[in-house]
């Protein structure tokens, strides 16, 4: 295990820049995911993390241990970089336990470690069975466990799951943080599933579509503490509404809020679904049901504003509500969050 | 490095043969009477004619066989591609008998008919129609490969909503298949086309001039190279115009995915009588294209046994096996080294591009680029020894198996580098970083991870440029050196000497040996699965991503 980071990190083909100099580190033995777009530049940042690909500039250290800048360069296989790949890519000559133990050199414990990890995976009795034999949820635990026998410093998953059927998926990324968290090594997870990367990380790194890391902190720091609109809608639904902000209230379609910004004139105000009260009872503020969408624990409604503005909310499913019923809306003063306006 | 010295010297052949043409290699020009005119119009005609015919042959057998459901419909589909295993101046050697005045047909005809020979008009088999109706039934079956695969990879699941649309089932070949398959067929045309150009064999048997014979003429009887050269050029360029054509047919298209996963439509039924009838129609082709021939051949070879004992033949066996394992090892060496390297660095494919162009070039064009810049070697390094020794030896590249090596090396590198990239493709390249972030050297990645796999591969490539060898004519006719015999060119003199018994022992060990790459085809291409290779696919072609 080992303090990942990564300074002014750039990276390039031909004329168009993947990786725009960028910065961030990883505490030792945490779980951090890298959220971001199809497309972003994610694969590409674990790939020059792995020494598979070679930066144009900046650093990259393992604790104290610097493994790629200007003047040093430690090739992968020196590195002691697990990864694991979207797809399983288990070696298809060789048997569960062969591939496990491909990358253990020295004899020493190199069985005990096999068995070892079989037991963690639960696959056992799997141990002289070929790749093709294996179900893919099976498949990526042999991945996972190949990839840790070496005992890595840092381990990469590129979307491991992305491939899964829901069920395996959930059940997996149990097993694989709970691997990870007794093997201690510190590890980057790759995922454009918002919802992922809030179960698993002990802090999530948040990218744009042009690779720039936009925030970076714990699932409630950036769940609930977004620093701009991006941020916000990368995490979940947010209603965004126009409003006007003199820096110590804010006026919106929801009522006045007060508040303490910096930010003054035309302004977003942004509530979570969640963070919206439906009460039968006519008050200030109403709106029409247009839809009710039951999306199992909990219904979504869809409403107008009377004032013309589309929000979302999300009420527990006892409800009678109907489309076409008039609600008042009252927003959480609390759960405000405000945003630069475009 | 190695890559790109090795892409560098396969351009050579092309280079020189422009040197050459220009006359800076010495020699000059001798003053032939050459019909240029007649063999432009000759190749074309030829290449139209069997372009037009195999394509009607070959999407008629294609079609049956994905839509109906009729008797011997799964032997037909393979054995629809067993006249590719007959090299096509075998079959004219066949066809050319039959057809002859004193041929079993015309003998037929008069004791039926009591008509005297003069006495009625008969088709001349000797002629531009009858070579493209032999070239038509030995090349055929690259059409029907490549129409049967697009019909039935990327039509039939666009069958069901043709029928939800209404159309009925004797429209879907025209308003379904062909337009979608159209691509699929422009290149198996092109393919056909640009073997038909290549052609030596058959034209020269039935006497029709063409640039190839026309290069034959000007080098192996008049020794001059020049012209030689300079035909080769203009072969070469009809045969690029011919690529050119096939591209640019298809230039707006694209491959056309499946509408939904590939979903196997069920056969049609047909009345007892129409499936004896698409019965005959798929058979036809294999009994003209492959039963006769055969059939003919084992009679003529039973006749007299004193033919299976002829040295000689066995003397041009032995030739053969030794020019064919030499070209298919070289191949495979190369081939293996420029699939390593796009592998590695995808843009090597411009430098080898070039390098692998041979196919497209004619036997006999590549016979005359190939052996100039080795008869230049040749010289030199004879003239060297000389100068050392004082004793002029023989020249010992352009006078041995080593030239005829290397040109078919060079022509069927593009089979051998094919089957080998097409293999290393199928190992995902996250299996190589995976094994190197393992601390895996580049060695152990190869042996233990690559090895495996790709062996299955290396010998498919191997067997196929083995095959294409052994049936070589044109180059190996022009290059070898004196008393230097194989079973292709033995099987041609005796045929052209009307030696036909005597050909026939030759023939069927050339038939037998390229059998072999048909069932690889077979087995490849179609999926049809051999008792004998199965296994091997068992083994070789484990599931990397599932």
């Amino acid at each position: 295990m080992a303090k990942l980071s990564i300074q002014q990190l750039e990276y390039g083909v031909g004329n168009t820049l993947i990786i725009p100099r960028i910065g961030f580190s990883i505490p030792d033995g945490s779980f951090a995911c890298l959220l971001g777009p199809s497309g972003c530049g994610k694969t590409t940042l674990l790939r020059l993390i792995a020494g598979l690909e070679k930066p144009a500039r900046g650093s990259i250290h393992f604790d104290e241990m610097c493994v790629s800048d200007a003047t040093h360069w430690v090739a992968p296989q020196d590195r002691a970089v697990g990864m694991v790949f979207q797809q399983p890519t288990l070696f298809p000559t060789k048997t569960v336990a062969e591939n496990i133990g491909f990358g253990l050199h020295t004899a020493a414990n190199r069985e005990a470690r096999i068995q070892d990890l079989l037991k963690h995976i639960g696959l056992e009795d799997k141990a002289g069975h070929y790749p093709h034999q294996l179900s893919g949820g099976q498949q990526h635990r042999v991945a996972l466990a190949r990839a840790l026998a070496p005992s890595p410093k840092i381990l990469l998953l590129d979307e491991p799951f992305a491939h899964l059927d829901p069920d395996s998926r959930v059940r997996l990324r149990r097993d694989t943080l709970q691997l990870i968290r007794e093997e201690g090594v510190t590890a980057l997870m790759v995922t454009h599933d918002a919802s992922e990367a809030l179960q698993m990380g002990d802090t999530i790194v948040l990218m744009d579509a042009s690779a720039q890391i936009r925030q970076q902190g714990t699932p409630h720091d950036l769940y609930h503490h977004p620093v701009d609109q991006f941020a916000a809608l990368a995490l979940g639904d947010m209603n965004l509404l126009k409003a006007t902000s003199d820096g110590r209230e804010i006026r919106s379609c929801l009522g006045r809020f007060a508040v303490d910004t910096n930010k003054t004139g035309s302004i977003l105000a942004g509530f979570r679904p969640y963070d919206l009260h439906i009460d039968p009872q006519p008050s200030e503020v109403m709106g029409k049901i247009e839809h009710v969408l039951c999306t199992g624990p909990q219904d979504q409604l869809l409403l107008t504003l009377n004032c013309g503005e589309g929000v979302q909310a999300v009420v527990p499913h006892d409800h009678h509500y109907q489309p076409g019923d008039q609600v008042s809306v009252r927003a959480n003063p609390e759960r405000i969050h405000v945003f630069e306006a475009d | 490095m190695l890559t790109r010295g090795l892409a560098l010297l396969l351009c050579l052949p092309i280079v020189s043969l422009l040197v050459t043409a220009a006359g800076w290699m010495g020699g000059t020009a001798q003053p032939l009477a050459l019909d240029y005119a007649a063999y432009v119009a000759n190749s074309l005609l030829l290449a139209l004619g069997t372009g037009a015919l195999s394509l009607a042959i070959g999407v008629m057998a294609a079609w049956y066989i994905t839509l109906y459901d009729f008797p011997l419909r799964r032997v037909l589909e393979a054995a629809l591609l067993l006249p590719l295993a007959i090299p096509a101046y075998i079959m004219a050697l066949i066809y050319g008998h039959w057809f002859d005045a004193a041929g079993p047909i015309q003998d037929l005809l008069r004791d039926a008919s009591g008509l005297a020979y003069g006495d009625y008009w008969f088709p001349d088999i000797r002629s531009i129609a009858g070579s493209v109706l032999v070239l038509s039934l030995v090349l055929y079956p690259y059409v029907y490969i490549l129409a049967r695969l697009a019909f039935r990879r990327q039509c039939e699941s666009w069958f069901e909503a043709a029928q939800l649309c209404g159309v009925p089932t004797r429209q879907w070949l025209w308003r379904v298949a062909l337009p979608i398959a159209r691509p699929a067929l422009a290149i198996g045309v092109a393919l056909v086309m640009m073997e038909t150009l290549a052609d030596f064999g058959v034209v020269s048997l039935f006497g029709v001039s063409t640039f190839t014979t026309a290069i034959y003429k000007s080098w192996a009887g008049m020794g001059d190279l020049v012209t030689a050269a300079r035909l080769a050029i203009m072969l070469l360029l009809v045969v690029l115009f011919a690529l050119w054509l096939e591209r640019f047919s298809r230039r707006d298209w694209q491959q056309m995915q499946p509408a939904s996963q590939a979903r196997r439509i069920r056969l049609l039924n047909v009345s007892k009588k129409r499936g004896w009838f698409l019965c005959a129609a798929c058979s036809l082709p294999v009994v003209i294209g492959f039963v006769i021939p055969v059939g003919q051949l084992l009679f003529w070879s039973l006749l007299n046994s004193s033919y299976w004992n002829d040295g000689w033949n066995y003397h041009a066996a032995t030739t053969s096996l030794i020019l064919a394992v030499s070209a298919a090892f070289l191949a495979c060496v190369i081939g293996t080294i420029f699939a390593y390297a796009v592998r590695h660095r995808p843009q090597m494919a411009r430098w080898i591009r070039p390098a692998t162009i041979g196919y497209a070039v004619p036997g006999s064009v590549v016979a005359v680029a190939v052996f100039m810049p080795l008869l230049l070697l040749d010289r030199s390094i004879a003239t060297g020894i000389e100068h050392l020794t004082g004793e002029r030896p023989m020249l010992f590249l352009t006078g041995s198996l080593f030239a005829m090596v290397l040109a078919c090396m060079y022509r069927f590198l593009v089979v051998a580098f094919g089957a080998i990239d097409s293999g290393l493709r199928t190992i995902s390249p996250s299996v190589d970083d995976a094994a190197r972030l393992l601390g895996t050297s580049q060695g152990r990645i190869i042996r233990e991870l690559h090895w495996p796999h790709l062996r299955g591969s290396i010998m498919v490539g191997g067997l196929l440029v083995f095959a294409d060898t052994m049936k070589e004519l044109p180059a190996s006719l022009l290059m070898r050196p004196f008393d230097v015999n194989t079973l292709a060119i033995r099987t041609y003199s005796l045929a052209q000497d009307g030696l036909l018994v005597q050909a026939s022992v030759p023939s069927l060990m050339l038939i037998a040996i390229s059998l072999l790459a048909v069932c690889v085809i077979a087995w490849q291409q179609l999926g049809l699965r051999l008792p004998a290779l199965t296994r091997m696919q068992a083994t070789e072609q484990p599931a990397w991503q599932n």
